[in-house]
């Protein structure tokens, strides 16, 4: 009977602990995301692959592995029941990839670069439960020649 | 070592094309690292210890990969693909591939009407 109050018991602690903590991280990566996103807007993206340029350039990448917390677990679990989106998951997964473009971009920042030609993006799972990779790859160059 | 995900290396034209060349690795995970994750699935966000070991596997893919485009003879690899596949429980492979080609730089033809009147 001990072990069952403690589950209930841990169950509602991690609720809660997952929801107010969660939430709070959340509201603060998406913050500072859209001010890093602001400020590296000078940097074009493109994904297309036959595009070159007459300057040098440079391969980059950058990940992110992220975490869902406790809360949108369980919300999870029970919208996935029901079956049709699951909400609590998608902002999970939005976060990642803005922070691997904006992680690029810094990359591409670093090496004195204004666009980035053939741009990939892909979701990887990496085997463990509730954790995703996302990571982003292209060819940082100085300047795009119009043609070509 | 000119490395690009493009069809081309940016500023720079192929002039011979070796092999396509792969590298790859298999990594499984920590268990320092996942006990710390195991707590970070109850708040969530960011893995700092799973991005920093996947980037360095990245890497050491990358490296097996431009060693064996150095044994061709290569100065670059073209169009080179990631991929990351789940083989087992806890571990990934990831896998990197691309081209090997030989590449020079483009030299400014000069304009013959330059120096002219």
């Amino acid at each position: 009977m001990d072990a069952v109050i403690f589950k209930i018991g841990l169950f509602v602690v991690l609720f809660f602990v997952g929801w107010a903590v969660g939430r709070s991280v959340e509201a603060k990566h998406f913050k500072a995301l859209d001010a890093q996103e602001q400020r590296l807007a000078y940097i074009l993206t493109d994904s297309s692959r036959f595009k070159s340029s007459d300057q040098p350039g440079q391969l980059i990448s950058s990940n992110v592995v992220i975490s869902h917390d406790y809360f949108k677990y369980v919300i999870a679990t029970i919208q996935n029941f029901f079956g049709g989106r699951l909400t609590s998951y998608e902002t999970v997964v939005e976060r990642a990839r803005r922070e691997a473009l904006v992680r690029l971009k810094l990359e591409a920042e670093k090496n004195g670069a204004t666009h980035i030609l053939g741009l990939r993006l892909s979701t990887t799972d990496i085997g463990m439960p509730g954790m995703t990779e996302v990571f982003a790859y292209g060819t940082a160059v100085r300047s795009v020649t119009p043609t070509a | 070592m000119q490395l690009s995900n493009l069809e081309n290396v940016p500023g720079h034209q192929i002039i011979r094309q070796l092999d396509v060349v792969y590298g790859s690795t298999v990594r499984s995970k920590h268990v320092g690292r996942d006990l710390m994750a195991g707590l970070k699935n109850i708040v969530g966000g960011e893995l700092k210890g799973y991005t920093e070991l996947l980037e360095e596997s990245r890497q050491e893919a990358m490296q097996r990969m431009i060693d064996k485009a150095q044994a061709l003879g290569a100065n670059a690899i073209v169009a080179i693909r990631f991929s990351t596949s789940n083989i087992a429980q806890g571990a990934s492979e990831l896998f990197v591939y691309g081209t090997a080609v030989v590449v020079q730089p483009n030299t400014p033809i000069a304009d013959p009407f330059a120096t002219q009147g």
